[in-house]
């Protein structure tokens, strides 16, 4: 693989579970472990669940199974038809990763507030509930300005309704300003829905839902729809978590320029849940078997392998390897997913796993659809293998050059040489197009070519830096 | 090269430099070879090894995390559980297939579940407490054991020296 970037920009890439600890909730450090794989420690892609409890991605634990048939966590003996799909665990894990960078910037955003109106004890007050501007955040931050309400912060995750008055209410006990006391909790209500109104300006009569995202009046959206949709919500939320209210939060009262992602945001918050609630087990496509390989025949192998249309070259190994790997991208795709994909993606995975793995284990050059990946795709060009007429299609033009440069060559140099030699290897230029090729990757001339001397050599050099 | 290994490796390498345990520092050699690394671990207290900073090597196979790291301490330290060229050799760096001495209890050994810190800490714990059943340097082994007041100062000497005083 080309890296393109350094080490230090990759690093900074990778998500970490630490990545909570410097923000007002460290504890998500605790549910950004427990949504990762323990053996890829990334979040769990299509989980599975063994019969002891652990929770793997699929293609990871079936890979570990290949080897060693027990579970890698408590080592219970565990073999690959045991695994269940836990389509819930991949749209929770779907719909964190989903939230988890807003989530984090907005904590650590919180976080800087703390610290700023911590020093700073000129919170500035909502003067109007349908103006928003900055001095309006740091007084909403105000609130926070105390260390001890972690507590807090983990219930407004939990209900909106319960966070909004409780935002209020934290306003008027922390910061002690006579003008924040004067605000009405319902008016902290309304400046704060006020706020969502801002990417619509055009229509000051509408506002969005923080919850289901559809535009209400404002009038109705305070009165009733909210509490109608807070209660559908908390419904949902009984059953799955993945449509917890997380997902809109951190833009909700964060500055007006992110509002206008709201309705990118609010749309996957449904959709993980319509999922899950959709999901069926796969049962349109059998499960691919595993070979016993020391009772397999080559034939036979060869015969599996195109059934799955899939690359016959290589050696017996390789072949084995090819097929063990597409077993497990096959079972996890077609019984561990939630969402299968499509046989040709299947294989398109398989050819850039084997570009990487299995070319290098072996002696033998692989063949199939990483040939033209690897290093030196000459390898097999005596053989039956190669593929002679992709080969002079896929050259055609530097093959047509090289013929030019050689017919052009050989008039220069006719005072020379015999007439009966010239015609002999012109008329073999033209016919054997392998031969050429070899010049033209190896720079060594072949037997036919070997009587003609540096022109030709010389031209194919530069044929082939085209 | 193999893309899960590499990504795993960067995800230890972020815990680690993020969240170190003491006395252990570890990272790639070079940047673009994420497969070798080099650590210093220094010398639990209360051990022999007391003071000393080791230098070690840690070398993952491509097939990481399902196959354990090697671990080579370069120079080589005098330890009964430390082959003289350098290789620890120690249940957590053994894979469940292969038990050379046939005494390793399988909970104590590589999975993917492990990791470098895990490794790391391990091999402090393996400074403090030898473990001469399993020894991979007999001659440390005889000396630990039966002449532990040489054996000390055998080490204390090498670390001393291995300092430049």
């Amino acid at each position: 693989m080309s890296r393109k970037t350094t080490v230090e920009e990759q690093i900074s890439n990778v998500t970490d579970p630490r990545d909570f600890v410097k923000t007002v909730i460290p504890e998500l450090q605790d549910t950004d472990t427990l949504l990762r794989c323990h053996i890829c420690k990334d979040f769990l892609k299509t989980p599975v669940l063994t019969p002891c409890g652990h929770t793997f991605c699929s293609l990871c634990i079936r890979e570990y199974l290949n080897r060693e048939q027990k579970c890698p966590l408590c080592l219970a003996e565990l073999r690959e038809s045991m695994l269940r799909s836990e389509f819930l665990v991949n749209e929770i894990a779907a719909s964190y990763t989903h939230v988890r960078a807003k989530l984090l910037e907005f904590l650590s955003l919180e976080r800087e507030r703390e610290a700023q109106s911590a020093g700073n004890s000129s919170c500035m007050v909502i003067e109007d509930g349908h103006q928003r501007n900055s001095p309006n955040q740091n007084g909403e931050a105000g609130k926070a300005g105390d260390g001890d309400d972690d507590d807090d912060e983990i219930q407004i995750i939990a209900t909106r309704e319960n966070r909004l008055s409780k935002r209020s209410g934290d306003a008027l006990v922390f910061t002690g300003h006579k003008k924040m006391r004067k605000e009405s909790p319902g008016t902290g209500i309304s400046s704060l829905l006020a706020k969502s109104k801002s990417p619509v300006p055009q229509q000051p009569k509408l506002a969005d839902c923080p919850i289901c995202g559809k535009a209400f009046p404002l009038d109705v959206l305070q009165r009733t729809h909210l509490d109608e949709c807070l209660t559908t919500e908390s419904f949902h939320k009984s059953e799955n978590i993945s449509s917890s209210p997380v997902g809109p939060k951190p833009e909700f009262n964060s500055p007006p320029k992110q509002s206008s992602t709201r309705n990118s945001i609010e749309t996957p918050v449904s959709t993980h849940f319509n999922r899950y609630s959709e999901s069926t087990s796969n049962n349109s496509v059998t499960r691919l078997a595993k070979l016993n390989f020391s009772s397999t025949s080559l034939q036979q192998l060869k015969q599996k392998l195109s059934s799955l249309k899939l690359p016959v070259t290589g050696s017996r190994q390789q072949m084995i390897n090819r097929y063990s790997h597409y077993e497990m991208l096959w079972n996890s795709n077609y019984i561990d997913s939630i969402d299968p994909v499509d046989e040709s993606i299947l294989r398109r995975r398989l050819a850039s796993w084997e570009a990487s793995h299995n070319a290098s284990d072996g002696q033998q050059k692989p063949g199939g659809i990483s040939k033209f990946l690897t290093k030196n795709p000459m390898q097999d060009f005596k053989t039956d293998r190669f593929d002679r007429k992709g080969w002079a299609r896929a050259h055609q033009r530097a093959f047509r050059r090289l013929r030019k440069e050689a017919k052009a060559s050989l008039k220069r140099s006719k005072p020379v040489r015999n007439i009966e030699n010239t015609e002999n290897s012109q008329t073999e230029t033209s016919s054997h197009i392998n031969h050429s090729t070899t010049i033209e990757q190896e720079m060594v001339p072949s037997n036919q070519l070997g009587s003609r001397n540096g022109h030709i050599t010389a031209s194919s050099q530069s044929s082939s830096g085209a | 090269m193999s893309k899960t290994a590499q990504k795993r490796l960067f995800k230890e390498l972020t815990q680690l430099i993020k969240d170190s345990p003491q006395g252990i520092v570890a990272g790639p050699i070079t940047e673009d070879n994420l497969f070798v690394w080099d650590c210093l671990i220094s010398g639990p207290p209360d051990s022999p090894y007391e003071g000393g900073v080791f230098n070690a090597r840690l070398e993952f196979p491509r097939d990481y995390p399902l196959s354990p790291p090697k671990l080579l301490f370069t120079p080589s330290i005098l330890h009964p559980n430390i082959y003289p060229n350098g290789e620890v050799c120690i249940s957590i760096l053994h894979s469940p297939g292969d038990d050379p001495n046939m005494y390793e209890l399988a909970e104590e050994r590589w999975s993917p579940v492990q990791s470098v810190e895990k490794i790391l800490l391990s091999v402090m714990s393996m400074l403090s407490e030898p473990n001469i059943e399993s020894g991979a340097n007999i001659d440390a082994c005889i000396l630990w054991r039966d002449n532990r007041a040489e054996f000390d100062k055998q080490v204390k000497r090498s670390i001393l020296r291995s300092l430049g005083l």
